[in-house]
This record gives structure tokens, sequence and C-alpha cells, in this order.
């Protein structure tokens, strides 16, 4: 691994709160965070301790109510909604507990999105291997309502990929999958990881799944401390 | 299971599931009620209008005076009642003498409409003020003041009396009938009638008793049930006059408005209960999961089905109940001083269309819930299947057939339109299926925004069918009564043109012809053709005498019962259409006659028929070349019987032809009569009048319809892209954390829109087209293409689904992407 000359993210003083009828809710205190190129990191925590919050803060999913983010070195809480969507584009990859598929497309076609949002001349032949290489190639032209639980994650992991993203963010990407096919998706997402050389972004309360990661950070009270794995 | 049931939908009222099925309820209610309430005040109000036209809601017509049976169940039935006496007989003065039409009247004449009267023939006009003549006096029209040359002062002997003229009665509501073909009017008061001793035996008397008041349907149908054969019943709202063609025609637009209103709301309801029925499967499984059994699941929807048409009913009827108060302002002005009260039927019309649209279009998707397995708790993909459309549509058609028989009673219109719709829904269904088909393989040849609308549509076939259907038939209802209006009132406006000829002239001596025809271009006077008029009777069909042709217990046709007028012509009129045969044009190779077409079927007359005709002592043979449809409203001169050219030149005749006479050259007509003294002239003027206010409100009326479904097909069109945003939603957030901008996630989102709106656009087009052939003949209107309408509706239909996905989406591409995270 290459001295990091950038770091992926870097985050100071990240701050969430919501207004609710009587209250201010403060979900994120102060948070400050810097990840690494190549780097895996788990971000562990109880439920209700604001994981999926700062994931979508990281992400640029959400505005924060204070604190600043750099991706990639640059400024990233300040960007639009556009804008965002925009350094997101080929940069960041994501996978979600409940997969996200677009049920109007195939599995093909829900892996070639990316791709085609980039303007890739040969989308096609990328997603076709990456899904041949998550072991899919016979269900190419599945709607997702046709495949089982573990096979749509595999597909949302191929797309997740299939724009070779420099960090890839994953929300408990296990969480909705039985024993056998969460060892599966968890060696995949790893293998993957290896593969590409990406930066891992992985949030869950499986202490097992986040043991695999190089570094664990734990959300309590709204503040993140490095955890004794 | 009844506080569960309500303590559910306590809950789902505050998600706002089940407001939308709510609102869908209550806009049918609403304007079921409204509508239904429109109708019957707008049907009353024309009825009223129609029935001066007679002098009241109904005439019964006999030989003798009414018997006093009946006049007393009238009277018991709160309805209002006059008789006058109508009869032919010879008026005199001193000089002269004129065969004519005596009518004898008593106080209280007419009881609906206003005569109008005047000091000299074609002078100024004042309403008679419920005055009639005094006893000892009578008031002639201006034919017969021309013809005999008196005025206001002078004597006339009607039989044995001697009586005064005191004024020219200009108008006469209720004179009704062929107005060109009548003998010159005298009005007399039933207290002379003995002293002029001119009813005898064996004269052509009839006794006319007009009843007037709320009851007259009921007693109409008596009537009707007893009737003798020498007996005739009219009602105002009947065919056959311009007034009568126009009410039947609006009253139809109005139910059919009211049916295509419901249906529009129907679309709505079935959206909305398809929408509640997905929602409630987690929760239905939940409930199945914790040991709730199949039967108890159905019993809890079904009370909650039941609370929702409760809200929704009330909802409605409150809403129509307002929607009611801006009516009355409007048909307030429409129909001054005439507006009937309305009852309670809008109200339990709003009941029953509440339950039967709840029950037909929007019980299925909620009864359905009963079979969604418990395991779907773990596995999202599990569930019932969205409600097969057959079967909500069956459910929807078998509602409305119940729904029109309630509401119409048109038993014509009811299987017209059921018949119709069923074929409609099925081929809509048919060609929704093929255009997703062909959509899927289009795909490779879009843009990438529009190719992602296309698999939308084309990948969930069930779901874009049912909004296919949805919108498709909403469109199609909005444009087809668009369509009906415009030919309704482009007929009514066609029939009236502002040179409607207002004069008709009679008597014009055949050598008088050239003379005549120069005074009309001296003066610029537009005219219709003159055409020669000899009177006579049929009295042969193929060699047989008429009257052994024609039964004895049927009905003796009105064109058979006094003189025809009989022309000649090589042309035929504009407005006259032949259904049968050949026009003979100017073939004189033998004696061709072109038939009206009512009159030959009342006898059982066909082409190449012989019938035998008399005109004073002559007769003469004819064969039928054709057979005819005539505008009897058409304020032009029109005949049951046209010759070949050169058949009536033996006859004795005089001409015949209408002409217009602008307002302000009135003095023309005086001007005529004097240089051609042997003339009558019929103005018509007030008679105009009369059915241009009629066909006047009768537009409004069904412009007030048309507003009124429309407003709802936008409501139903806005409620059912709302019904999809929860997906839509959750997409656009997707597309955008994959990197997509909201301009490119809204293009995805507008292409789809845009297709099914152009689609569904081209389908109503195609329902609206084929709902048009049964609607069009229901009514008695001819059918043409609609060119225009195939390349609008598509157009419209993708404007308004992209404006209200426009509006929709607005909140795809303001929510936060983050939305996804939280969902699980």
């Amino acid at each position: 691994m290459n001295a990091p000359s950038v770091s992926v993210l870097q985050v100071e003083g990240l701050a969430k709160r919501v207004k609710l009828e009587d209250e201010t809710l403060t979900i994120l205190e102060s948070v400050d965070l810097t990840i690494n190129p190549g780097e895996s990191v788990a971000i562990i925590g109880p439920s209700g301790s604001g994981k999926s919050t700062l994931l979508s803060l990281l992400a640029g999913l959400d505005q924060p109510s204070a604190g600043s983010i750099r991706l990639m070195g640059q400024p990233f809480d300040s960007l639009s909604e556009d804008g965002r969507a925009a350094a997101r584009a080929g940069t960041v990859g994501f996978v979600f507990q409940n997969f996200q598929l677009l049920p109007a497309l195939t599995a093909l076609e829900n892996v070639m999105l990316p791709l085609e949002l980039q303007g890739a001349a040969d989308a096609r032949q990328r997603a076709q291997a990456l899904l041949e290489q998550v072991g899919l190639d016979h269900r190419l032209e599945h709607l997702p309502g046709r495949l089982s639980g573990g096979e749509q994650q595999r597909v949302a992991i191929a797309r997740a990929f299939a724009t070779r993203p420099q960090l890839l963010f994953a929300d408990e990407p296990t969480g909705n999958l039985d024993a056998k096919n969460s060892d599966k998706i968890e060696a995949l997402l790893f293998d993957l990881n290896r593969e590409y050389g990406t930066t891992l972004v992985l949030v869950t309360h499986d202490r097992q799944l986040a043991a695999r990661c190089e570094r664990q950070l734990l959300l309590d009270n709204g503040t993140l401390e490095a955890a004794n794995a | 299971m009844l506080k569960l049931a309500l303590k559910l939908l306590r809950r789902d009222w505050r998600s706002g599931d089940a407001g939308l099925l709510v609102l869908a309820l209550a806009v049918a209610v609403a304007s079921a009620s409204a509508i239904g309430f429109l109708v019957d005040r707008v049907e009353r109000a024309m009825q009223s209008q129609a029935s001066e036209l007679i002098g009241g809601d109904i005439q019964f017509i006999d030989v003798q005076p009414a018997p006093q049976a009946l006049l007393d169940q009238a009277a018991q039935m709160g309805m209002r009642t006059n008789q006058w006496i109508q009869f032919p007989s010879v008026v005199a003065t001193a000089e002269d003498f004129r065969l004519s039409s005596i009518k004898v009247v008593e106080s209280g004449w007419p009881l609906k409409g206003e005569p109008r009267v005047t000091d000299r023939p074609y002078g100024q006009e004042s309403p008679a003020n419920g005055q009639i003549p005094q006893p000892g006096q009578v008031w002639i029209d201006p034919q017969l003041a021309t013809e005999l040359q008196i005025g206001p002062g002078d004597p006339l002997e009607v039989g044995a009396a001697a009586l005064t003229v005191t004024q020219i009665l200009a108008f006469e509501p209720d004179r009704g009938g062929g107005f060109y073909s009548l003998q010159p009017r005298v009005l007399m008061n039933s207290a002379d009638l003995e002293a002029a001793e001119v009813i005898r035996p064996g004269a052509r008397v009839r006794y006319y008793q007009v009843f007037d008041g709320p009851a007259w349907p009921e007693l109409k149908q008596q009537l009707q049930n007893d009737l003798q054969p020498q007996q005739r019943i009219r009602s105002g709202g009947e065919g056959g006059n311009a007034f009568g063609n126009a009410m039947e025609r609006a009253t139809s637009y109005l139910r059919l408005g009211s049916i295509l209103a419901i249906i529009v709301a129907g679309v709505g309801v079935a959206m909305g209960a398809n929408r509640y029925g997905q929602r409630h499967q987690a929760a239905t499984a939940l409930l199945r999961t914790m040991g709730m059994s199949s039967a108890n699941v159905f019993r809890v929807h079904l009370l909650q089905l039941g609370g929702l048409t409760l809200l929704g009913v009330v909802g409605g009827l409150i809403l129509g109940f307002i929607a009611q108060f801006s009516l009355i302002g409007i048909l307030a002005a429409m129909f001054p001083g005439e507006l009937p009260p309305s009852g309670w039927k809008p109200i339990w019309m709003g009941l029953a269309t509440g339950i039967a649209v709840a029950v037909g279009f929007g019980a299925g998707p909620i009864i359905r819930l009963a079979q969604v397995p418990p395991l779907r708790v773990l596995r999202a993909d599990l569930g019932s299947a969205p409600v097969a459309l057959w079967v909500t549509y069956l459910g929807a058609v078998i509602a409305l057939g119940v729904l029109m028989v309630l509401y119409t009673g048109d038993v014509e219109l009811t299987l017209v339109l059921a018949g119709g719709g069923v074929l409609t829904v099925g081929i809509l269904a048919f060609l929704a299926v093929g255009l997703l088909r062909s959509l899927g393989a289009a795909r490779g040849i879009a843009g990438q925004s529009w190719r992602f609308g296309i698999l939308h549509l084309a990948r969930q076939p069930k779901a874009a069918a049912a909004q296919f259907l949805a919108f498709s038939l909403t469109l199609m209802a909005m444009s087809l009564l668009f369509l009906v209006r415009e030919e309704l009132v482009g007929r009514w406006q066609e029939q009236l043109p502002d040179d409607v000829p207002n004069y008709f002239v009679l008597n014009v001596l055949p050598e008088e012809r050239q003379d005549f025809q120069s005074f009309l271009d001296d003066n610029e006077i537009t005219s219709s053709a003159l055409y020669p008029v000899s009177r006579g009777r049929l009295t042969e069909i193929n060699g047989q005498p008429v009257r052994e042709v024609v039964s004895k217990e049927e009905d003796t046709p009105e064109a058979l019962e006094r003189d025809l007028s009989l022309t000649e012509s090589a042309e035929m009129a504009p407005d006259n259409r032949i259904v049968s045969g050949e026009w003979h044009g100017d073939r004189t190779d033998q004696t061709w006659v072109s038939v009206e077409v009512e009159v030959a079927e009342e006898l059982g007359l066909k082409v190449g028929d012989r019938l035998g005709f008399t005109v004073n002592d002559l007769f003469f043979q004819a064969t039928i070349g054709s057979l005819r449809t005539v505008q009897w409203d058409s304020f032009q001169p029109n005949f049951y019987m046209i010759f070949s050219p050169g058949t009536l030149e033996k006859m004795p005749r005089a001409i015949l032809t209408s002409l217009r006479i602008a307002p302000e050259k009135q003095g023309l007509a005086r001007e005529m009569v004097r240089q051609f003294p042997g003339i009558t002239l019929f103005q018509v003027d007030a008679l105009l009048k009369q059915i241009r206010t009629v066909l006047e409100r009768a537009t409004s009326a069904v412009n007030l319809v048309l507003g009124f479904v429309l407003a709802g097909g936008l409501v139903v069109l806005w409620v059912s892209v709302n019904s999809t945003l929860d997906e839509r939603i959750r997409e656009g957030a997707l597309v955008r954390v994959l990197g997509a901008s909201r301009a490119q996630a809204r293009a995805a989102q507008l292409s789809e829109f845009a297709l099914l709106g152009g689609l569904s656009g081209l389908l109503g087009a195609a329902g609206a087209e084929l709902g048009s052939v049964f609607v069009y003949q229901a009514l008695g209107v001819e059918w043409g293409f609609h060119a225009l309408m195939w390349l609008a509706l598509p157009v419209l239909g993708a404007g308004l689904l992209i404006a209200a996905g426009y509006l929709g989406t607005r909140r795809v591409t303001q929510t936060a992407p983050a939305v996804l995270l939280r969902e699980s």
C-alpha cells in the first residue's frame, strides 16, 4: 500500500441536529474522522446511535448542521445537491441493506445504469463481466422480483463496483440475509474490495463483520471513538 | 373486531392512505348529487319553457269536452287546467269572407306562455298581460287582417254572431304545428260560442284540455293507459319540433354527462383502492402472523371499507351540497324566475352512487387483502397479486349498470352505454397490452431518459395497464362529452343561423312570380326557393284506397288527416337527405315523387310504390323514387311529398317561400303586402326568439355539465399520478445516489409521464371514437370520423400528465436521497 497523499474522506466537527416539535434532537455531536485510500473502516454502534445518519452525511446524501467534509481533498458539504451528485458519480459506490434495485430493470440493466449515467460506451460488456464475477451470469435478464435476496444483493454489489469507485459505502449489507448468504456476500465484498483497491466504509452492528475491516469505530452518544475489536 | 377495524382506520387516516380513497369517493358522490340535482332542475326548467309551446304541460285533445271525472282527478293532483276549442269556420266582413281556424278561449288562457298583440299588422307588439278577447270581441292574426283589409274597430261575423275586432294577434305561443300551412286565426271568447251557432253535428271540432302542474308525468301516464283512438296527448318535451328535439338531446346529454362523471370518479376510486390495498399488505401479513384468521382479516377490511365509504359519502354529500349553492347562482341566471325547488333525490342518488362506486370499483383490491400470506412478513416479494383488471372493471360495469338504471330509466341509452362500455374497455385493454409489448421492443432506439420511461411501463405490465386504462378512460370520458357537446351546440347554431328566415309567404299566384322575384331582388331580400304548392290528399296506395290500407285500429297518421301541401322541384333542399332510392332531379320519363321518410314508415311505403293523389277533382298517380329525411325545425319550407317538375302544371297552385327581412327593414313587409295584396305574410320572429332562448339555455346547461366533468377528470388524473408517488420518490433518490443529476432524474420521470399520457391519449381517442358511434346513435346525431381528436388527445394527455407529474414529482427531486437509508 502506498503512502497516502490525500485522504479519501476528511471530516471535522460534523454535527447533525433535527428539529422536532418542541425540542432539538442531536443525532451527531461532533465527529472527526479521516479515512485514507485503500483503507477498510467499520462503523459500529447500537441501533439508533446515528450510524445511518453519519453514512448519509459522509456520502453527501444529506446536509450536516455543522462541520465540514472533504471528499478526495475537495470540499463536499458546501456543494449543491447536483454538485454532490456529480462528485459522487464514478467516485462513490453504494451497497444498501435492502438492496435498492430498480424493479423495472433486469439484473444486467441495473448494473449498467451507473455506467450509462457516466456515458460509458462499453456499459453492457462491463456490466456483464461483473455479473459473471459475482456468479450471476445465468441471471442477466431476470427482473429483481425473480431473484432471491442473496442474488439481489450480489447484483447490488456488482452495480456498486461497476464504475470502479474509489470509495464504497455499505449500509448493513448482510442485514437482510440468512447466515449462509451473509457469508457469501461478505466474502464477495471483501474480495472485490481487495481486487479493485477500493476504500470501504461499512456500517453494521454485526461485530463479526466489523472485525474483517482494518479499523473499527464505535458511534455512541453522537461521537465517534476507536473501538476495541 | 369493530374496535380493531376502527383503530386501524384511525391510523390509516393519520398516515394519509385512506384520504386518497375517501377523496375519490367524495368526488364521485359530489358529482352524482350535484349533477343529479342539476339535471333534475334543468330538465324541469326546460320542460317548463318548452311547454309554453302547447300552453301547459300536457294537452289532451278529443272530439268532445274532457269528462268531469278527469277534471276532478287533475284538481286532486293539484294541476291547473284550461280548455280551448278549435274548429274551421268561415268569417266574413261586408265585402269579403275567409275560411279561418277559430280558437275559442276562456279566461286563464294560456296557462303557459305570453301572447303578443299589436294595433296593426306587423306593427309594434306588446304582451297581452293575461287578457283575452272580451265577450263580443275578437282578435285576428295579421294574415286575416291583410287579407280582409280590416283592423281594430272593424266588425267581423263569426257564424251568426256579429263581433268587433279589438286587437291584432301578433304571436300565439301555443299555435304549434306546421305554421305555414295553417288557416288564418280568429280568437274569440267562449261566452260568444253559443250565439255564433257554429258547432253543428259533423263539424270538425277539437277540444283541447290543457293541464299544468308538477304532477303532469303521472297524469300523462294515466291518460295514456286508457286513450281512445280519437284522443291524443301532447306534452312539451316531445319530439317533432325544434323545442322537443333540442330538449330530448340536451336531457340525454345531461344524463350522459352524469354517467361519465361517475365513470371518471370511479376510476379515481379504483386507483385509490389499489394503492390502499398495496400499502396494507405488510400490516395485513403481520396480523396474520399474530394469529388472525383469513376470514377475520376479511371482516376487518370489510369494516374498514364500510367506514371509508361512509366518510366518502358524507364528505361527498357536503361537497355536493356546497356545489349546489354555486350552481343555483348560475342556474338562476340561466332560468330567471323558473327554477323549481330541488328535493331529496340528489341526496339518495349520491348515497346510492357512493355505495355502488365503493363496491364496484373499490372492493376488489381491499377484499383481496384477506389472501395475503403471513410469510410476506419475511419476504416482501410475496403478497397477493394486484386484482386482475377484468375483475375490477367487471365489478365496475355492474355497478354502473345499476346506477344508470337508477338515474335515467332510459333503457336505450343505458344498454347502448353499457354495451359500448364493455366493448370499449375490452378493446382498450387489448390495445394497452399490445402497446406495452411493442414499447418493450422500441426501447433499443430511444435515448436514455426515454428508455427509462419505456422500461418502467413495459416491465410492470399489470401496474402500467391499470394506469393506462385509468388515464385513457378518463380522457375518453372527457373527450366524448366534449365531442357530443360540439355536435349538439354546433347543430343548434346551424339550425338557427343569424339569417334564418323570419317570414313565410303564402299565396303568391303563379302569374305574379316574375314580379315577386323582382321585388325580392330589388330590395335585396334573401329567400328560399319559390315552391309551387297545391293542396291535395293522398288517396291511393298501389291502387288501393288509403283508408283500407291503413288499418282502423292504428292512429291515423297526421299526414292523412288534412290536406297536404304538394310541391314539385328539380332540386332538393340543402337540409334534406336521401335515405333510400334516388332523387328524381329533372327526370320526366314518368311522374316521380319523393316522400318524407317518417310518413313513409307510418304508411309502410317503399321506393317503387305507386301513390294516387287527388287535388280538387283531379286525380293523378306517381311512383316513389326516393325517401328523404327533412329538418322540420330549419325554418325553411319543407314538404312530405315533392314531385318531379311539371307534375302540378295543370293543378290550381300558389307559390310558397320563406324569406328574411332584417328588423331595421320592417317597412318592407308592409310594402310587399301593399304591392301583392293577395299574398299572406306569416311572421315567425317571436317563435324564433322563443326557440333561440331554449337553445341558448340548453347550451349553457350542456357547458356547465361538461365543465363539471372536465374538472372531475383533472382531479382524478391528479389523484392517480399522486398514488404512484412513493415508488417514484424512492427511485428518483436511487438514481441520484448512483450519480444522476436532478435534471436527469426528473427527465426520466417525465418521459414516463409523457409516454403514459400520450399513449393514454391515443387509447382515449380510440375509446371516444368508438363510444361516439354508440352515443351519437342514441342521441340521433350523424356520426363522422374525428381526425383532429386523434391528434389533439395524445398531445393533451401528454401535456396534462407532464404538468401533473412535474408538480407531483417536485418532491421526488427535493427529497434528500438519504431517505433510502432510513427506509430499512
